[in-house]
């Protein structure tokens, strides 16, 4: 029994033969194309039918060598490959491809740590290393480094991550920014090692991030342009002393402020790191809609406030973790506390603090602490579906009010709610809403389709771009940005992969 | 594959002019011989695993349709992080699970580093006077819409049931409708079947992409006051 979906352009026999290579290749036990083996790779959660993203099969490579091999037989047959590292893309797409009828080349089987230097906090991983293995293996050691995360926790990897341009918490939490040379399987065979990974030993590798002449890494990020299959990364030194504070507002223009102000407490080091979540975000964590309100559509902002207020809840809070010894702690938080104080901003620390299980778990997520916590949202609405809607925005108040409320409104016309958290960057953020949705509703699921495009619209008429958007959602997404920028993508793609093996349609690409 | 929108009594008749067997009377918990025959034959332990709550009816279903050889084991976890490693720990086995929405996310992802066959799942969700049911079946479990549409339509319950596969379509007699115990829920119908696909007893149906039964199941949306996953597993 085969999969229904076979690669497009590709027949039956040829498929079959293709199927025998890999199988020589990577052993028998490594090519699934069974269909009750591919169910696990096609669980998907967006407002997205699952044939539009089915793969044909799946691929588990074990080393570079493999890799190659695959990227050989799919030259030779045209078979185009969706390579992941741990596949964890929940919200964006799971480990499922962009369109239907490609091999999903799963590394998690590669999840070597190579190396960790604790003197200068670098790490050099293989893709299918997760957070979980990579924490593991800093507290087997008693290192002095903390991972950046995620939240969705110990699950997902830092290549996959860091390559999709994610977001952790502590000091190294822009993942991009954090990350010192790669390694790359091109579309040819070719195996490059990028920065100073090029020359010889290459000692400065995770430690020298530009090497010589153009920098190229970033052509491999949210791109389909080759298969990276090692990758550095910068950890954070554990500090002697940390403590986290929390700030409360209950309206939009004064958080709004105290994002602003965020961004201030960063540009001048009193901050490192930084999230704010709506009120609702906390909640669908650990509650279900339900509990709170029965009727149709989007929960009233009345009803909400109401829950907020008997539970004494802040309409909008920001968390966040200062580190350094217990004198530059203590000096930083007083400067916080004044500086958020004057946006009309409640802060709260110690007992008050620790009170709350959204601040607790965001202080494990700056802390090198990862956990499933957020998985919680998935029990709120039930069904099953869940689309992350991931603008960037500039650190103004202006801008966050302006984007948040044109979201908001879009997702309350179409019905849902709009838990929003922002991932406060040092000039931008990322305002990230869970559309959450039920999946066995078709009418909801259209819906909410519905809804994530008119937000994407909407917020690229404003002039925020989504900074990453989910699998069924990239053409639209690419649409959003310049013909020119779409034809350098194109160009690059066509020198590098003339024949479009590798993830086709990944941020809307193809030959 | 066929969409159907019906009324409880249609989808009745309709099943009927297929030829089916209907046996909707209570048969208290007894089969007819021919479904009797299909009982489970090659399985030898299977394990029910559950997240939190205990779910005894579903219990109760899986237990209806296993022989009396087949062991069951009861596995019961408290912790999201407990699922993915026992995934590993039990090769060789069929797993029935039943668990809410944030914690399949994560057991799906221990199935598929495992390798593991996912035979069938299902995810459900219910309001006041509602339930939904979406499937995703494979050959060992096609046509489980239908047959579990059979099962709802037991019960006076408006009902919206959807089913995609993954796999090519199996011919099949057109026949849908088989004997079945009267279920006190439908979670016990819902368990019965997923023991029969777990046994490997199931003999695939007609795949209907989407059967509704009575009015509003698919245009009441998110009231819901339950929802999980159901699924069948091999490791
Ligand atoms: C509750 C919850 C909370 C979340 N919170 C966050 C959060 O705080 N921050 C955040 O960033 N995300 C978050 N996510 C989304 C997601 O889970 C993470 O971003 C996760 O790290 C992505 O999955 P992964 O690490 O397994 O990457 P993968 O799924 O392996 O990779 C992501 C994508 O990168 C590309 N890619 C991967 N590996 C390669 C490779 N080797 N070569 C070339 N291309 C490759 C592919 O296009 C792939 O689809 C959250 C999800 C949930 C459910």
């Amino acid at each position: 029994m085969t999969n229904s979906v076979l690669p497009k352009g590709v027949s039956k026999e040829a498929f079959d033969k293709a199927i025998g290579e890999y199988k020589e290749a990577l052993g028998n036990e490594n090519v699934l194309v069974a269909p009750e083996k591919i169910a696990p790779y096609s669980k998907i959660m967006i407002p997205a039918e699952n044939s539009q993203h089915q793969p044909s099969g799946a691929l588990l490579a074990r080393s570079v060598k493999d890799v190659q091999e695959v990227l050989g037989i799919c030259n030779k047959y045209r078979i185009p490959v969706w390579p992941i590292s741990t596949g964890r893309n929940f919200g964006y797409g799971t480990a499922a491809p962009a369109t239907p009828g490609q091999m999903v080349l799963d590394m998690r089987g590669m999840n070597k740590i190579i190396e960790i230097d604790p003197v200068l906090c670098t790490a050099l991983v293989e893709p299918g290393v997760t957070y979980k293995e990579l924490v593991d293996y800093i507290n087997e050691r008693n290192l002095d480094v903390w991972a950046s995360f995620p939240s969705s926790g110990g699950l997902a990897g830092p290549v996959g991550n860091t390559l999709d341009r994610g977001v952790g918490y502590n000091r190294a939490g822009e993942h991009f920014s954090n990350f010192c040379g790669l390694e790359v399987v091109l579309a040819n065979g070719e195996v490059v090692r990028t920065g100073m990974g090029s020359i010889g030993k290459g000692e400065t590798w995770q430690s020298y991030r530009w090497g010589y002449g153009p920098w190229v890494d970033g052509l491999f990020s949210q791109s389909n342009l080759g298969v990276v299959t090692k990758m550095g990364l910068w950890l954070m030194k554990k500090p002697p002393h940390y403590e986290s504070f929390g700030v409360g507002w209950n309206d939009v223009e004064s958080m709004a402020k105290g994002v602003e102000m965020a961004s201030r407490m960063r540009l001048s080091a009193v901050m490192e790191n930084g999230v704010v979540g709506s009120a609702l975000y906390g909640v669908i964590s650990t509650k279900k809609r339900s509990d709170i309100y029965d009727g149709p559509g989007a929960i009233p902002d009345a009803v909400l406030a109401k829950y907020y207020k008997d539970h004494g809840i802040p309409q909008f809070a920001l968390f966040s973790t200062l580190y350094g010894t217990k004198e530059q702690v203590a000096v930083n938080l007083k400067i916080c506390r004044e500086a958020f104080e004057s946006t009309g901003g409640f802060v709260f620390t110690g007992e008050a603090f620790n009170a709350s299980p959204d601040a607790r778990h965001w202080q494990r997520m700056m802390t090198g602490r990862p956990e499933l916590h957020e998985f919680g949202n998935y029990n709120f609405i039930g069904g099953g579906g869940s689309a992350w809607f991931a603008p960037a925005l500039p650190a103004r108040a202006y801008d966050v009010v302006r984007c948040y409320n044109a979201t908001k409104e879009i997702f309350n016309k179409h019905g849902f709610n709009c838990p929003i958290g922002f991932l406060l960057g040092v000039r931008h953020l990322e305002q990230v809403a869970d559309l959450l949705f039920d999946r066995t509703n078709p009418e909801e699921t259209q819906r909410a389709h519905a809804c994530f495009k008119e937000a994407l619209e909407a917020n690229a008429k404003l002039g925020y771009g989504c900074y990453r958007t989910n699998i069924a959602f990239m053409d639209l997404a690419a649409k959003t940005y310049s013909k020119e920028l779409r034809n350098l993508n194109k160009r690059l793609k066509r020198s590098l992969d003339p024949n479009g093996i590798i993830a086709p349609g990944k941020s809307g690409i193809y030959i | 594959m066929t969409s159907f929108h019906l009324s409880r009594r249609e989808f009745l008749s309709r099943s009927t002019a297929l030829g089916a067997t209907i046996a909707l009377n209570p048969l208290s918990g007894l089969l007819n011989q021919a479904e009797a025959m299909l009982l489970p034959r090659s399985i030898s332990s299977l394990q029910i695993l559950r997240l939190g709550e205990a779910h005894a009816e579903f219990d109760n279903g899986i237990r209806l349709a296993a022989s009396a050889a087949t062991k069951i084991r009861e596995l019961r976890f408290n912790r999201l992080d407990q699922l993915e490693s026992h995934v590993g720990k039990h090769p060789g086995s069929v797993i029935i699970g039943i668990m809410n929405d944030g914690a399949f996310t994560d057991f799906n992802e221990g199935l598929r580093l495992r390798k593991a066959d996912l035979l069938c799942s299902g995810s459900h969700v219910g309001g006041k006077d509602f339930t939904r049911h979406y499937f995703q079946s494979t050959a060992a479990s096609q046509g489980i819409g239908s047959a579990f549409a059979q099962v709802i339509s037991q019960r006076a319950e408006s009902s919206l049931i959807r089913e995609s596969s993954f796999h090519e379509v199996l011919p099949t007699s057109g026949e849908n409708m088989r004997a079945l115990p009267s279920f006190t829920s439908w979670e016990q119908g819902l368990g019965y079947q997923l023991s029969q696909i777990g046994s490997g007893n199931w003999r695939p149906r007609t795949v209907r992409t989407s059967t509704l039964l009575g009015p509003d199941a698919h245009s009441t949306s998110t009231t819901t006051h339950f929802s999980f996953v159901s699924f069948v597993a091999r490791i």
